[in-house]
């Protein structure tokens, strides 16, 4: 016991009288620690998705593929009827099931008294929901909180827009300016961690008729549907009722187009990217390459420790020989080097929790999270803290540990220990690793840098500046009509157009028929209802034929347009082929009368699909009507607004006034890549660091050795630039062999990440050409200024070293 | 106490074979104070470093106690070194972060001495040699002499059969050089037998006999 506190003690005077060489080793490790302490807090949280749910484990969320021949789409929802349905049908199967509709409506307005406010996150939903899911309801019972019609259950932060600090339950709120809502109970905010939030839920029956209608309709799925398996049944057992299912009730064109599948409650956070999610989703490829980046510099931070202490060796030799000399054998040496090592890792620790508290504000920022200093304080983070800095000590002190404790007493007693020769290859080929760790880590900062200012930058194939969009909804049709009919008298609006749904998102499909089909089958495509000036508005170009037409005697909203894909899929290989050609719906038919040339409609993730562009019936027009889009003119955005939200007070009062710029929106689709190029940059950046520490260290350890044979050389004629370039000429080799390594391992990484985008930056050699001459300038810079010292030492006192 | 017989020490490198002991043959009594003497390169240092088991002969035999030690393993040798051996060096070697006590102390823990065992041994060798008022000191903080004196400490506190000393006034005044001896020469009163390199014949004049060596052998006359 005693050993261990003398161990100890040594350990801690040791830490205390080599000041620079502990500040060195500390602030690299600790700063590695750190930064692998916000990943770790960042993976956790990102994994901790939708786990606060007690039946998360056997809750499932039902899904639709709908597809022929490849087309159609993959959808996060399904239809209305199906979720009574399987309750119906299966009960030995699922134990309940619960739904959320929300018109696919992003918005929908809430009024109380003079309050009122468009709010997201407005469902229908069952009854049941409160027992299915734990959101947590503060006021109110679970079972009986959304029993009667015409209730809703609010979260605790919308009520007290709406209410202040009075008790919200009783009051009554107006839906979308036509539905009275009583609200009957309080629920707690739904934590980030889950994959849709929630700001009332209302329950189904209340809408009456509309609701009643659907409950028949197999064809619109816009239903998010959450089921719960019995206890002991597989996803594999429920799915394998799916089929017969499908021929139940689907009606005879779909039966053999629909596929039902299960996604873990747990995993759609990290893997679901359908169509019409309910909330973008994270991405569990950002986590293995944030992973992969920690784990990097835990590497080039342990590589700098270890390094550090063995090129200590020569002034830790003797006290090694002494200690043998005085009876110490050497695996009491290797322990005592060892709680060295881990003494001096969970010192890092510390520090490591001390440097993240105090950056924790610009990482939330980085990262857009909201992590806390009780976050970083839990338990298991400091633990999962302390057990790293613990390991890394171990693992980086493991090979000093065997080496010092290998000096021969008789030897190192008279200062015969040399610090370059023995097992020098080691040290050289850690300080490869990190050279090389570090050149990939830059040369992807850069990629990643590159491919999200191309996805930013890039033309789509339409004009996405100075667009601004104006979500409308049906019941809103008497305001926003006056209204939009002004707006296009205003000298500031271009133009102007109507969509029902905005570029930068998943589009719902509708089914067609064309020529060489069977009769009855039915291909599902993107389509789009729009207006005559669309193509206007969009600066979008037509390749043959001609746009939508005002003029046009006859109802031209039974032409279509479509794009350059479309026309491929229909098997055209020239525009002017397609003009004319008839597509069949179940409705009737339409007429293509132009070919669009291919634009960027969803993401640059995405490869360009079908689209098919058309015009609402006249009696379907406020139906398909979601959006206003205007074209600005270029100046200044303020007064436009302010003009634009003086229309609508005039207007359309009785709602608020909402708008957003499209190119806003459409760089909003890149958050992910944002935040991992914002990550990668900080953590690069970091890695510098740390590998300049290493540098710097041992660069002043190799200059030391060196002091005597350099005062020979001097002696001998060496001028100052010669001795310099005898020690960096070792430094540049290594770090050329760095780059020689790095190269196909980072281009390797690179590939397989752009392989994610269907847009993507060609890999050029130049981000590596880049991160290798930064290295070999930081190699310069660390080194130079021990090298510069040494060349100035006179050369009597640098022989009078040893 | 110790038996050699023709013990050899060879360094060899690629090129060339470097004879530090030749075939030496003697024995050193229980108590006795012996010097080896010689010029610098001769092997004494060599011979001390072998004796105390810090180094092992190429060839020859070691009986330390009667016991065969040169084909020992390094953890057997460590521990006949906890137990039985002390060192005193020229240059001192005292470890720089560990004050006076700790110093003394050190190889104590080694051997697993319990702690008020340990206080009390210090204490005792602490007053003896007039350092008690120091023991706090880290090494840095003192003359040569008091070094040596803690090194010399350092070497008894494990009442051990053997001091081996290289040249422990190298680097000492002769006012502080004669201490050391007489220091030396107490112990060795006291029943220590003492093994000491010097070049210097007064410190030899301690002594009872001299090993005079040359070239890695022993030699009969002087120089």
């Amino acid at each position: 016991m005693k050993l261990f506190f003398n161990y100890l003690l040594f350990a801690w005077r040791n830490l205390r009288r080599q000041r620079l060489y502990s500040l060195i080793n500390l602030a690299g490790l600790a700063s590695g620690l750190a930064c692998a302490l916000f990943i770790f807090l960042y993976i956790s949280h990102e994994r901790s998705y939708d786990n606060f749910h007690r039946q998360a484990g056997q809750m499932y969320r039902l899904t639709n593929q709908l597809s022929l021949d490849g087309q159609g789409e993959n959808s996060s929802s399904c239809v209305l009827p199906a979720a009574p349905a399987i309750l119906n049908d299966y009960p030995h199967l699922v134990k309940s099931a619960v739904r959320f509709f929300n018109y696919q409506d992003a918005e929908h307005t809430l009024r109380y008294e003079d309050k009122m406010f468009n709010e997201t996150s407005l469902f229908f939903t069952d009854s049941n929901v409160f027992e299915q899911f734990d959101f947590p309801l503060l006021k109110g019972e679970s079972s009986t909180v959304l029993s009667r019609p015409g209730t809703i259950v609010l979260t605790q932060s919308t009520a007290r827009k709406y209410f202040g600090d009075a008790d919200p339950v009783g009051k009554r709120v107006k839906f979308d300016g036509v539905i009275d809502l009583e609200v009957s109970g309080v629920m707690a905010d739904l934590p980030e961690n889950a994959h849709f939030h929630i700001n009332g839920l209302i329950p189904f029956f209340y809408q009456g008729g509309f609701y009643r209608n659907m409950l028949n309709n197999w064809v619109w799925n816009p239903c998010w549907t959450y089921i719960v398996l019995q206890p002991g049944v597989t996803s594999t057992q429920f799915l394998a009722e799916m089929p017969a299912f499908v021929q139940k009730y689907y009606p005879e064109h779909l039966k053999p187009q629909i596929v039902h599948e299960l996604q873990a409650l747990r995993d759609i956070h990290l893997t679901s990217s359908l169509d019409y999610e309910i909330e973008p989703n994270g991405d569990g490829a950002l986590l293995y390459i944030l992973g992969a980046i920690g784990l990097f510099i835990l590497i080039i931070a342990g590589i700098n420790f270890t390094n550090l202490a063995t090129s200590r060796a020569m002034y830790r030799a003797r006290e090694v020989g002494l200690r043998k000399v005085l009876g110490a054998d050497r695996s009491m040496l290797i322990q005592q080097f060892l709680l060295e090592s881990a003494l001096t890792g969970l010192l890092s620790s510390l520090f490591a929790l001390i440097l993240a508290w105090l950056t924790l504000p610009y990482f939330n920022e980085l990262a857009s999270k909201d992590f806390t200093w009780q976050i970083l304080t839990a338990p298991q983070n400091l633990g999962w803290l302390a057990g790293i800095g613990l390991l890394i000590g171990l693992v980086a002190g493991l090979y000093p540990a065997f080496y010092l404790s290998s000096f021969e007493p008789a030897l190192v007693l008279k200062g015969k220990v040399s610090n370059r020769g023995g097992h020098s290859w080691i040290r050289k080929s850690l300080v490869v690793a990190q050279f090389t760790v570090s050149v990939v880590l830059i040369a992807l900062t850069l990629l990643v840098g590159n491919q999200l200012k191309y996805l930013l930058d890039s033309s789509l194939g339409f004009d996405r500046e100075q667009v601004l969009v104006v979500p409308v909804r049906g019941p809103m049709a008497a305001s926003y009509i006056p209204f939009f009919e002004q707006v296009k008298q205003e000298d500031f609006v271009v133009s102007t157009t109507v969509m029902n749904d905005v570029f930068g998102k998943s589009h719902n499909t509708h089914e067609f028929n064309y020529e060489g089909m069977n009769p009855g089958e039915w291909k599902y495509f993107p389509c789009l209802y729009v207006d005559e000036n669309f193509l206007a508005t969009f600066k979008l170009q037509l390749l043959a034929g001609r746009n939508f037409d005002k003029t046009y005697v006859r109802d031209d909203s039974l032409a279509v347009l479509i794009n350059e894909v479309m026309m491929k899929e229909l098997g055209f290989s020239k525009p002017e082929d397609a003009l004319g050609k008839r597509l069949y719906t179940p409705f009737g038919h339409e007429r293509i009368v132009g070919v669009l040339k291919k634009f960027n409609y969803v993401s640059l993730t995405k490869p360009i699909g079908p689209m098919v562009f058309d015009l609402p019936a006249p009696n379907q027009k406020i139906l398909w009507t979601r959006n206003l889009v205007l074209r600005l003119k270029a100046g200044e955005l303020r007064p436009m607004l302010m003009q634009l939200e003086k229309l609508w007070q005039a207007h359309a009062n009785e709602y608020p006034f909402q708008w957003y710029m499209l190119d806003d929106k459409l760089d909003q689709q890149y958050r992910a890549q944002e935040v991992l190029s914002k990550l990668t940059n900080s953590f690069a950046v970091l890695a510098i660091f740390i590998a300049v520490l290493g540098l710097f260290a041992l660069a002043s350890f190799t200059a030391a050795s060196r002091t005597r044979e350099m005062g020979i050389r001097k002696v001998l004629g060496a001028s100052a630039w010669q001795i310099s370039w005898l020690v960096l000429r070792d430094f540049m080799s290594l770090a050329g062999l760095a780059v020689l390594i790095a190269l196909p391992l980072g281009w390797y990484a690179a590939e397989k990440w752009l392989a994610g985008f269907a847009f993507r930056i060609s890999v050029t050699p130049w981000p590596f050409v880049w991160s290798a001459l930064l290295l070999l300038l930081i190699v310069l810079l660390t080194s130079w200024y021990h090298l510069y010292k040494l060349s100035k030492t006179n050369p009597v006192t640098a022989l009078r070293h040893d | 106490m110790i038996h050699v017989h023709q013990l050899n020490k060879v360094y060899r490198t690629d090129e060339i074979e470097t004879t530090a002991l030749d075939q030496l043959s003697f024995n050193i009594e229980e108590g006795e104070f012996v010097s080896v003497m010689g010029p610098s390169g001769c092997g004494k240092s060599t011979l001390l470093n072998v004796l105390g088991l810090l180094d092992t002969p190429s060839g020859g035999q070691y009986f330390f106690n009667g016991q065969e030690v040169s084909t020992l393993n390094e953890k057997a040798r460590a521990n006949i070194r906890k137990q039985q051996l002390g060192f005193v060096f020229q240059s001192f070697n005292l470890i720089d972060e560990l004050n006076v006590y700790e110093n003394i102390e050190l190889p104590l823990i080694y051997q697993d001495v319990a702690a008020s065992d340990r206080a009390e041994r210090v204490r005792v060798l602490l007053e003896q040699m007039g350092l008690l008022h120091r023991k706090k000191h880290f090494p840095q903080q003192l003359s040569g002499g008091q070094q040596q004196r803690v090194a010399i400490a350092r070497a008894v506190v494990s009442h051990p059969h053997l001091i081996l000393a290289d040249e422990p006034t190298g680097n000492l005044d002769t006012k502080h050089g004669k201490e050391v001896m007489e220091l030396l020469k107490e112990l060795n009163e006291a029943g220590t037998t003492i093994v000491m390199v010097t070049h210097n014949p007064e410190d030899a004049a301690y002594s009872h006999r001299t090993i005079r060596m040359l070239d890695g052998a022993i030699v009969n006359h002087p120089f």
